[in-house]
């Protein structure tokens, strides 16, 4: 071998660099261990992650170190993932960091995460369905430990603001592996119990351990069960649980949690009280001040002040009525007359008067003409009677009388003609020419050869 | 409790139904003088109710399902 054969310190370590870094499996490596000299610096970042049996120089740049959200501590277990690689000038072989998480714990975030978005997928989270919390409530239940400082600033805060509500607690372990069974338990008790106007819980701060028992999701199912409003106060400001999404309120810090379920302060309620009860005096005033005024109105009235000019209407229609009327007649009157005028205007002027005087000369002469007609007929019918008159006259039984005949009457009057007419005795009246002869009847004697 | 008597808040409601009515003035005369007794009456209740509110003690619910008064210097643990 020749002195030139041998290889430099550098080719050597390039090359087994190159080893390093050719090699798929270094260029992405998962390692657990627990971290060791750890001490911040204001840049990049240098320690060692160890375990019981190695160590490894570890480096962490200052880019990747900034993106570690928890805070770092000597002796913490993590999850690192990186790569292997050679550092040349001290000829170490280092694992540079990209990503770090705190063991343990970060299979409960991610487990946090999962439980988060199914949740919030499921509509959990939807304010809208959150229950109103009353404005006057009278027993409001509690859900947390009876030994830590939640209870008593819940109960500090509502005597101050709300001493007359009642504050049921209902204990829980709020940590622990059967925190949650437990919590979940007392929230069905809740419920069980009844006549709570909302209930509280929460427990104080701690590690993210400690609130792990509401980042379960029975916890979280059984808060969303509730059938009153859930107010969540858990841990301090900064940490964020399922329970608080679930809930219909979260609350800060247990004060702000009774503040929550105590909307309105005593003071305030009076106060309310007082301004309702002004309302109502005052829209009673307004009420009657308003009737008032129309029954003023209605009193000042002409109608009441002067009855009189109720009818004042009535009388003067009468009058006019009657001034028409007056004026109705005599017009009639004026109209009927003018029109008789009008007729006899139109009679004259018809060519009757002239008809008529002619019909009256006709009737005259037809008058005078049966006159004469008449004396006529009736000096031929006296001629007639006349001539008749001196005929009967030859005929007459008085000429006979004259010549010596008489008739003889009985007692009635009755003409006797035969003997059957004559009885002995009685008295008879012999009529003659110039008078009558009273005789008794001496004798009767029939002759039967007269006829 | 008597749960059967209105609540405050129950009361409280009626007599903010009965301002609001009257306060729209269309109310007759008899009916707004029934109204405001009642609302009147209901103020004094409410101010009474408000007034001799006494301090609700604090109640813890046992194990075996009793309430009992809660003291929380009692079991520090």
């Amino acid at each position: 071998m020749q002195p030139s054969d041998y290889l430099t310190v550098t080719a050597l370590t390039t090359y087994i660099a190159r080893k390093f870094s050719a090699d798929p499996y270094m260029r992405q490596v998962y390692v657990a261990g627990e971290v060791s000299n750890f001490r911040k610096r204001a840049g990049h970042q240098y320690f060692s992650l160890k375990d019981d049996g190695a160590k490894i120089n570890v480096a962490m740049f200052k880019s990747a170190f900034a993106k570690v959200k928890f805070e770092l501590e000597d002796g913490m277990r993590v999850l690192a993932v990186g790569r292997i690689g050679v550092y040349p000038p001290s000829g170490n072989y280092q694992m540079t960091i990209e990503r770090l998480e705190p063991d343990g714990i970060g299979a409960l975030y991610a487990a946090f995460q999962q439980l988060n978005t199914n949740l919030q997928k499921e509509g959990l989270y939807d304010i809208h369905n959150a229950w109103p919390l009353r404005q006057y409530p009278r027993r409001v239940a509690v859900v947390t430990s009876p030994s830590g400082a939640v209870i008593q600033d819940i109960m500090t805060t509502v005597k101050r603001r709300y001493p007359q509500l009642e504050i049921v607690l209902f204990p829980a372990l709020v940590q622990g592996d059967a925190a949650a069974d437990d919590i979940v338990a007392q929230l069905q008790n809740v419920d069980r119990v009844g006549k709570f106007d909302a209930v509280i819980v929460g427990r104080g701060g701690g590690s993210i351990e400690d609130l792990w028992p509401f980042n379960e999701e029975r916890v979280a199912r059984a808060i969303a069960a509730m059938h009153i409003p859930v107010v969540s106060s858990v841990g301090h400001e900064t940490d964020v649980t399922i329970a608080d999404y679930v809930a219909d309120y979260r609350a800060a810090t247990p004060t702000a949690a009774a503040e929550y379920v105590t909307p309105v302060t005593k003071v305030q309620a009076a106060l309310n009280l007082q301004k309702l009860t002004d309302r109502l005096i005052r829209a009673q005033n307004a009420i009657l001040q308003q009737d008032r005024a129309r029954l003023d109105r209605a009193r000042g009235s002409v109608m009441l002040t002067q009855p009189d000019r109720l009818y004042d209407n009535y009388l003067q229609r009468v009058d006019q009525l009657r001034t028409r009327l007056g004026a109705t007649v005599p017009r009639g009157l004026t109209q009927s007359a003018s029109q008789l005028e009008y007729l006899q205007k139109r009679l004259a002027h018809t060519n009757l008067v002239p008809r008529i005087a002619q019909a009256q000369l006709h009737t005259q002469d037809l008058q005078r003409r049966s006159e004469q007609a008449m004396v006529k007929m009736l000096t031929q019918l006296r001629q007639k009677i006349q001539a008749d008159v001196d005929g009967l006259d030859h005929l007459s039984p008085l000429k006979t009388m004259a010549r010596g005949y008489a008739f003889v009457t009985d007692k009635q009057g009755e003409l006797a003609q035969a003997t059957k007419d004559f009885a002995v005795g009685a008295d008879v009246t012999i009529h003659v020419a110039d008078g009558t002869i009273g005789a008794r009847v001496q004798s009767v004697q029939e002759e039967k050869s007269v006829h | 409790m008597a749960d059967q008597k209105p609540t405050f808040e129950e009361n409280l409601q009626q007599l903010e139904d009965i301002v609001n009515q009257l306060e729209k003035g269309d109310v007759p005369l008899e009916q707004a003088m029934s109204q405001f007794q009642a609302g009147v009456s209901l103020a004094k209740e409410l101010d009474k109710t408000l007034k001799e509110a006494e301090a609700a003690v604090a109640k813890v619910m046992t194990e075996d399902g009793e309430l009992k008064t809660f003291d929380p210097n009692a079991d520090a643990k």
